[in-house]
């Protein structure tokens, strides 16, 4: 089994979350609503880099546009290698949490 | 990409630069778009300020995770390229010795004439005017005469007639003997305008720079000076006495002039005292000392030479002497009184760049003929996914490695070498980086610029192998083989070319003084002391002179106006006997007396020489040299009338004889017509032959130095050996000679390290081969030839090469002399069987030690 670092499940979620719409901006603002502190775009795109040498994201080149100096927005999509590491920490975590009792925590 | 449609809100720029700089290759276009875009969103939200504040906020806090990200493989691989480069230089102690000691000495050579071409560029650089300050020339093309001189009114004259001269200083340098108390020493000085401190920038150390100079009763004086007459007190208001007759207040002491300026002066005296002392002060036509002129920022050099080139005969004077200008900064390379030569600058820098090349060959030629040995880890590196460009700048980066070792050596051996070259260069350079960039800079310089050529080849040609081919076996593909092993004789070949080379000339600068110290110089220079005649020992020089005759070790004496080693005043306007009135009469002159042409030992070939018996001598009578008669076109020149113009007039007379021709100038120049007269009061100098014993030598100079005291004890006694005078004309050859010396050694030596590591290379290569032909009873003389003989090869293909190139040069070298040695075959000969002497010896060593090996190591581990 091949285990992710949690900023790349992190950031491997997101992009799937995202679907179509998935480029660095956008993976940047959800990471950082979900996870309640600031990432920085380094902090994003180790990361990401990573997961794109690994094969679990795949790049496509979208349209350039003015906002970003005329460049080409490059898209982020989860590859079928990278769906399966997803479906196993899902299925990690799940098994683990199963029958687990309660933290007995305020969970809202 | 469409340029048109960009957003109005741009990130500040340098941030974007920086940006570029750290975010890696692989993210880089699609991060930076990021930035942009979040950048545009927050700009139009919350305006450009937060937007920039943001903008610059990621770039600090990117930067470190890019960098560890990215430098922390680099980091591995260069541990990696550090270790094996250690570990290569290890394992092949012999490889890299010679490396290392070839590139060091190169270094060294190029470091040392580094800092003497410096020294040599900067003179008087640093005066803060450096740049406007120009000395004036005078020029005659009539009679092929230019020297900085002109008379006193020009100085003045060109400072009030063009605004763009902001002001001048005349200078007229002498010998004076100082006096303060009981202390009397000889020094050089010169008289000057008030304006030479604040044109020049030699700093005051005590007194005011407006006034120092100002009250004709006045003398600056250096601070070595100042030590010498008054010790540790305030030299300031203090009495000195000048030649005797003339006392002068200290108003100011300037700090001792520095080496590097044309300039030598130990005191200045105001300028009105020469001016005053001059009985025609007013005359143009006098041409008797320097200006400099001090112009106005940004002036046209050219234009202004223009205007003042007529200055002469807008006042009178004969049509002829122009005006030139000269920079100060070229004085000293570019002019003939300056002391340095340009060209040996350009000859020199070559000379390194020669040498360091030779150094650098050698690593290639190394580099590459061990390169089977790092095929495989090329191959390996290839596989495992090194690119190309990895390799390429492994091997520069190993290259430079070794050359940045080479430097400390190098370094180390400058610090050894440089007493010696101050010596031989009569200079102070030293290694002193502090203040001195360009040191620096140049040592970067060296060290890139040997690592990049040396590495070059190995970089270039080894990382673009095949590793199918290296790791199938196929070590060496047969066509790029051959390839491979004609750039490496290519490269001795070139090696020993320029060692040849720099042999040839060597022997030729050596040959060439050999030919001047040896010429018949048509007189005597052995054995002669001169005394120079000052105070009142001019007039009194017949009793002086009889008082030394009366010591049966001096057979000799004769007072004359200069040493015939150098006589060097051109004079015009004699007259002759059917002399045609259109011809120039340009003549070197030299007032003697009686005794000048027995004590210099000169044959008269035509008539007599001077003779106490005919009283008429002393005041009509000349004698020519053959150069004279031969321009003059007389048959028989004896008894003709001849006419010499003297301070008070025409002096009429006779020719009474011909001297065979004499060298009275360095042999660089032709013998030019001479003329000699006998002029009492004229005379400079005493020329005293002695006996040639030398265990006499120094109780003659007793003697001598004791008749002088009784006749001029004002002025100290000062002697000095004509041969000595003599040498002394040729001593920037002597230089030259052994400096070249020196160099050609270091560069045979470097020559044969790389000759022995190769020999040692392709004898191990050949092991196997050896070790055959062995068993199959080769001889060991059979062996160390087949070695020996495609060395030898090449050394031949280097001959003949480095005899044309040299031929060319020796004869372009020799031409600077009017009278040369021959350019025999005999000096290549000897260059080559030298060149080939030093490479057998090299290469049979190596040839004999794999000759004599035992075929049974050789062959037994197949």
């Amino acid at each position: 089994m091949n285990l992710l670092s949690r900023s790349e499940e992190i950031i491997l979620l997101a992009i799937w979350k995202l679907q179509e719409n998935a480029y660095g901006v956008t993976i940047r603002s959800l990471v950082n609503d979900s996870t309640g502190y600031e990432w920085s775009v380094g902090a994003i795109y180790a990361p990401l880099h990573r997961l794109v040498k690994k094969g679990m994201v795949r790049t496509l080149k979208g349209e350039p546009i003015p906002e970003r100096g005329g460049r080409h927005k490059i898209y982020y999509e989860v590859t079928l290698d990278g769906k399966r590491a997803l479906y196993q920490i899902k299925h990690v975590h799940e098994t683990i949490w199963q029958d687990a009792p309660s933290l007995g925590l305020d969970e809202s | 990409m469409t340029n048109k449609s960009l957003s109005p809100h741009r990130p500040p720029k340098l941030a974007f630069w920086l940006l570029v700089r750290f975010i890696s290759k692989d993210i880089r276009y699609s991060a930076l778009g990021d930035f942009d875009e979040i950048y545009a969103s927050i700009a139009e939200h919350d305006g450009i300020f937060r937007a920039r504040l943001w903008y610059w906020k990621q770039v600090a806090k990117s930067i470190p995770s890019f960098i560890t990200d990215t430098m922390y493989w680099r980091f591995h691989m260069f541990q990696n390229y550090l270790k094996v480069a250690f570990r290569k230089m290890m394992r092949q102690k012999v490889f890299s010795f010679i490396n290392i000691a070839g590139l060091a000495i190169g270094m060294a050579i190029c470091i040392l004439i580094f800092l003497w071409v410096q020294d040599e560029l900067n003179y008087d650089r640093f005066h803060d005017n450096a740049n406007n300050i120009c000395r004036i020339v005078m020029d005659d093309q009539n009679y092929g005469v230019k020297w900085p001189v002109v008379s006193i009114p020009v100085g003045p004259a060109l400072k009030q007639d063009f605004p763009e001269i902001l002001d001048m200083v005349r200078i007229s340098d002498f010998r004076g003997l100082i006096t303060h108390e009981d202390k009397k020493f000889d020094e050089i000085g010169a008289y000057v305008d008030p304006s030479f401190l604040e044109i020049f920038s030699f700093p005051l150390e005590r007194g005011n720079l407006k006034t120092a100079l100002s009250s004709p009763l006045s003398i600056v004086i250096s601070q070595e000076m100042a030590e010498k007459f008054f010790g540790q007190k305030d030299p300031l208001g203090k009495n000195l006495k000048l030649n005797q007759d003339l006392d002068l207040t200290v108003t100011g002491v300037i700090q001792n002039m520095p080496e590097n300026s044309y300039f030598d002066l130990d005191f200045l005296a105001p300028f009105e005292i020469f001016e005053q002392r001059d009985n025609d002060p007013t005359n143009w036509g006098r041409f008797q000392l320097y200006t400099y002129i001090l112009l106005q920022d940004n002036t046209s050099f050219k234009q202004l030479e223009t205007k003042i080139a007529g200055l002469l005969q807008e006042h009178d004077v004969r049509e002829g002497p122009q005006l030139q200008m000269e920079a100060l900064t070229r004085i000293h390379l570019y002019s003939s009184d300056g002391g340095g030569d340009i060209r040996y600058i350009y000859i020199f820098s070559i000379v390194a760049v020669f040498i360091l090349a030779i150094a650098c060959i050698n690593f290639m030629n190394l580099t590459t003929a061990r390169s089977s040995t790092r095929a495989i880890e090329i191959g390996i590196r290839k596989v495992t996914g090194a690119r190309r460009t990895d390799l390429v700048k492994q091997f520069f980066g190993e290259s430079i490695l070794i050359a940045l070792i080479a430097l400390m050596f190098a370094i180390t051996l400058v610090f050894l070498l440089l007493p010696t070259l101050n010596n031989l260069a009569n200079k102070q350079l030293s290694l002193n980086p502090h203040g001195n960039w360009s040191i620096i800079f140049g040592f970067m310089g060296i060290v890139l610029f040997s690592g990049f050529l040396a590495g070059s080849y190995p970089a270039l040609f080894l990382s673009a192998m095949k590793p199918v081919n290296i790791l199938k076996g196929v070590l060496i593909p047969a066509r790029g083989g051959t390839k491979r092993a004609l750039f490496r004789k290519a490269l001795v070949v070139s090696q020993f070319t320029i060692s040849i080379f720099l042999i040839i000339s060597t022997f030729f600068i050596f040959k060439q003084l050999h030919f001047i110290r040896h010429r018949n110089l048509g007189y005597q220079k052995d054995h002669i002391i001169s005394v120079s005649l000052r105070g009142n020992a001019s007039e009194q020089y017949e009793a002086f002179k009889n008082e030394l005759l009366r010591d049966s070790r001096i057979t000799h004496a004769t007072a004359t106006s200069e040493l015939p080693v150098m006589i060097g005043k051109i004079h015009t306007g004699y007259n002759w006997e059917g002399k045609d009135p259109e011809k120039e009469s340009r003549m070197t002159e030299v007032i003697v007396d009686h005794e000048f042409i027995e004590t210099f030992d000169m044959t008269i070939i035509q008539g007599r020489g001077f003779a106490k018996d005919y009283p008429s001598d002393s005041s009509e009578a000349y004698i020519l040299n053959e150069a004279a008669v031969k321009g003059m076109d007389l048959d028989s020149p004896v008894g003709k009338r001849f006419e010499a113009p003297i301070h008070e007039g025409m002096r009429e007379g006779t020719i009474i004889g011909i001297v065979k021709d004499f060298h009275f100038q360095p042999l660089h120049d032709a013998i030019e017509p001479l003329v000699m007269f006998i002029l009492p009061g004229n005379f400079n100098y005493l020329c005293i032959r002695v006996q040639p014993e030398i265990s006499e030598l120094s109780g003659t100079i007793r003697y001598i130095e004791s008749v002088w005291d009784k006749f001029v004890p004002n002025f100290p006694f000062q002697y000095s050996f004509l041969d000595t005078r003599f040498d002394r004309l040729y001593r920037s050859e002597q230089k030259t000679g052994k400096i070249f010396g020196y160099f050609t050694f270091l560069a045979i030596f470097i020559s044969c390290l790389g000759l022995f590591g190769l020999a040692a290379q392709i004898s191990e290569q050949r092991t196997k081969e050896i070790g055959i032909r062995k068993v199959m009873g080769a001889s060991v003389a059979g062996i160390t030839f087949l070695l020996t003989r495609d060395f030898m090869k090449w050394i031949i293909a280097a001959n003949v090469i480095a005899w044309p190139t040299a031929y060319f040069a020796m004869k372009t070298w020799l031409k600077n002399y009017a009278y040369r040695t021959s350019i025999g075959i005999d000096i290549f000969l000897l260059a080559a069987a030298m060149a080939f002497f030093i490479a057998f010896l090299t290469v049979s060593f190596q040839a004999f030690r794999a000759a004599v090996a035992d075929p049974v190591k050789s062959l037994r581990y197949e």
